[in-house]
């Protein structure tokens, strides 16, 4: 079987593993340690020429075992995103048969991608451990295809966020930086939306008033063109978005935002509803989609699949510029993302009540 | 043949039925004690046992338990058809174990349990106690002493085992998923000892709130401090391996999950993927903190 799975990076290990209780290692070909120094682990990320490093780090960690008796096991982990588990079980039975015994014994492999788990040798329960943590984050991992707005939208959206917060025009080229997308589209963008938008002098551009009919586009095209990924609870108890929440407040993870109702909160003192129906988190994902942190904040959670109520939905932002408000603990996002959560969640009064409030503090403002 | 008891009348029936000065040597443990503290989650729904498990304490009292034996027979209990008498206490491993019917109706017997004395190896051991001019055993579980820690007292005045302190001594008997089935058939099939005492401790994880769960790292690393005081780092760190072992395998999570809707989530329509949510959230909740804890003094 292959897997085609995107790597786990070095960082990924570290944080897990340092969680259970491994430490970052000084020597030559390791990577990470228990506190005794007795296991030692290597992470092989994203081999090149998957058998040749394979082989080298192998053999690399072969001499460190060699050198140190004191280690009882020397392990490499990968992600398997090229190799079949067949051909490096083959590798392994290779190499097991040039090395020294006393030093092959002491060797191990831990290889993990999508419904593929190797562990060898198989009755080590520490690789099966470290093989678990790897699935962990492979499983969260996996990028799904995320639909996308107009790009035109995406700069509406931009500038919207600037009006209802009072921030005032904005330089073309800067809305297109935000935005993620060249001057010329910023320019036909302007041109779609001209009716709402005042330009000026120095060719700054900036929302005029709320606009009704673009919002009402964008309220129409979001259930099929806004990102989400929507998670359940698995456990078969209550779904229980406010520990959740309280959980994310613990985790403070940097590139995550609150949205929904807690951001509604955040925005207006006065939002009319209490409680929590699920929590929605805007995400920063220009650079790529890391969802690792979901594993800390519940492994209980999966994907929705189908039809459900999802406790969590993440709304990934592939813009350039996420617009977080600072929050009291953790980012909020901006006041768009927010109206448009409230309108999945088909709070339709409390949504058009924050219009009005934002509106009316906008209106102020200038 | 198993029949379901209603926890809250039997933790009165045992207080009724034994005398007043036992109730502070024995404490609950097993699927009554689970099924007794989540009464209210479970909405009474009885346990599907006729078996109640009595640690008797302290440790390695077998003077205290032949008495306690012995009082109980001299009131009227009747022996199990499974527990007589051998001529000598050797060897201890064919010793039954005591078991015994109140007087009356014998829908419920107890089996009584020791606590291991310091350093025992062994995972489990039987220890001979002579009763009434003939030998039995105790058995005598390594990490049971684990459950005495934190026990918690039934409206009835009668102790038992704290879920965190129940949940423990399973993981850390189950390193392994271990080839070896239950001698007796659980709903029809015969399971593997490991899928029912981890199945257990999944059972228990779910009928918790997950903060709850959580909660149980406090005392469960100072339990290990405390009873293994040698040990307890590389207990910590091996206490989810079991654990991970059957997540990874599902038909052995299967198994788990039988003696679940047969024992404490029956009707609950708990199904294989719930079981490894929870369990997914005991690695990180607790296995992997516990094995951090380790790295420290």
């Amino acid at each position: 079987m292959v897997a085609t799975l995107r790597k786990i990076s070095r960082e990924d290990w570290s944080r897990e593993l340092e969680a259970a209780g491994y430490r970052s290692a000084q020597g030559p070909a390791i990577g990470f340690a228990t506190e005794d120094g007795r296991f030692v682990i290597e992470v092989l990320e994203r081999p090149r020429a998957a058998v040749r490093d394979l082989r080298a780090v192998f053999l690399q960690l072969a001499a460190v075992a060699a050198r140190d008796a004191h280690i009882e096991r020397a392990c490499v982990v990968l992600a398997i995103d090229r190799l079949t588990t067949g051909r490096m079980r083959a590798e392994w039975d290779d190499l097991m048969t040039v090395l020294r015994p006393e030093v092959a014994r002491r060797l191990g492999l831990v290889a993990v991608g999508e419904n593929v788990r190797l562990c060898l040798p198989d009755d080590d329960a520490r690789l099966v451990e470290i093989a678990e943590i790897g699935r962990g984050f492979l499983d969260e991992s996996v990028p799904p295809k995320l639909p996308r707005l107009s790009k035109s939208l995406d700069v509406l959206k931009v500038l919207l966020v600037r009006w209802l917060l009072g921030q005032g025009p904005i330089a073309r080229g800067e809305l297109g930086e935000q935005a993620g997308c060249s001057y010329p589209t910023v320019a036909k963008a302007v041109e779609r939306f001209a009716r709402d938008i005042r330009e000026h002098s120095n060719r700054s551009v900036e929302l005029k008033v709320f606009p009704r009919d673009a919002w009402s586009e964008l309220l129409a095209l979001a259930p099929t063109c806004r990102a989400r990924i929507a998670y359940i609870d698995r456990t078969g108890r209550r779904p229980d978005p406010e520990t959740l929440l309280r959980r994310l407040k613990k985790l403070m993870p940097s590139h995550v935002a609150l949205g929904g109702v807690a951001a509604a909160q955040h925005w207006d003192p006065h939002f009319d509803l209490r409680g929590l129906p699920r929590l929605d988190l805007s995400l920063a994902a220009e650079g790529g989609l890391d969802l690792g942190f979901l594993r800390r904040l519940d492994p209980g959670l999966g994907p929705l699949d189908g039809e459900g109520t999802p406790v969590l939905l993440v709304h990934p932002l592939q813009r350039p510029a996420a617009l977080f408000t600072p929050g009291d603990q953790i980012p909020i996002a901006d006041p768009v993302e927010t109206l448009l959560d409230l309108s999945e969640l088909r709070l339709v009064d409390q949504s058009n009540a924050l219009i009005e409030r934002l509106e009316r503090r906008a209106r102020e403002a200038t | 043949m198993s029949m379901t008891l209603d926890p809250e009348p039997l933790f009165q029936r045992l207080i009724d039925d034994l005398p007043d000065e036992l109730h502070a040597h024995v404490f609950v443990v097993g699927s009554l004690a689970a099924a007794y503290h989540f009464r209210v989650e479970l909405q009474r729904q009885g346990v599907n046992t006729k078996d109640v498990d009595l640690v008797v304490h302290p440790a390695g009292d077998t003077i205290s338990c032949a008495g306690m034996a012995e009082r109980l027979l001299g009131l009227g209990w009747q022996r199990h058809p499974d527990c007589y008498a051998a001529a000598s206490p050797e060897p201890a491993d064919e010793l039954r174990a005591i078991r015994l019917y109140p007087p009356g109706p014998t829908d419920y017997f107890v089996e009584f349990l020791n606590l291991p004395e310091v350093g025992q190896r062994e995972i489990k051991k039987w220890v001979p106690v002579e009763v009434a001019g003939g030998w039995y055993g105790l058995p005598t579980f390594r990490f049971q002493g684990l459950s005495a820690r934190g026990r918690l007292r039934s409206e009835q005045g009668l102790g038992y085992a704290s879920p965190a302190m129940m949940t423990l001594p399973s993981l850390l008997s189950h390193p392994i998923v271990r080839p070896e089935r239950m001698s007796q058939p659980i709903g029809g099939r015969r399971i593997l000892r490991s899928a029912k005492d981890l199945g257990r401790v999944l059972a228990i994880a779910q009928l918790s709130a997950r903060d709850d769960v959580e909660a149980w790292h406090d005392p469960w690393l100072a339990g290990l401090k405390a009873c293994f005081p040698d040990e307890w780092r590389e207990l910590a760190r091996s206490a989810g391996s079991g654990l991970r072992e059957l997540l990874a395998k599902e038909d052995v999570l299967e198994e788990a999950l039988h003696t679940c809707e047969v024992g404490l989530l029956r009707g609950r329509g708990v199904t294989l993927e719930n079981l490894a949510a929870v369990g997914e959230q005991v690695l990180v909740d607790l296995i992997e903190p516990l094995a951090a804890a380790t790295a420290g003094g």
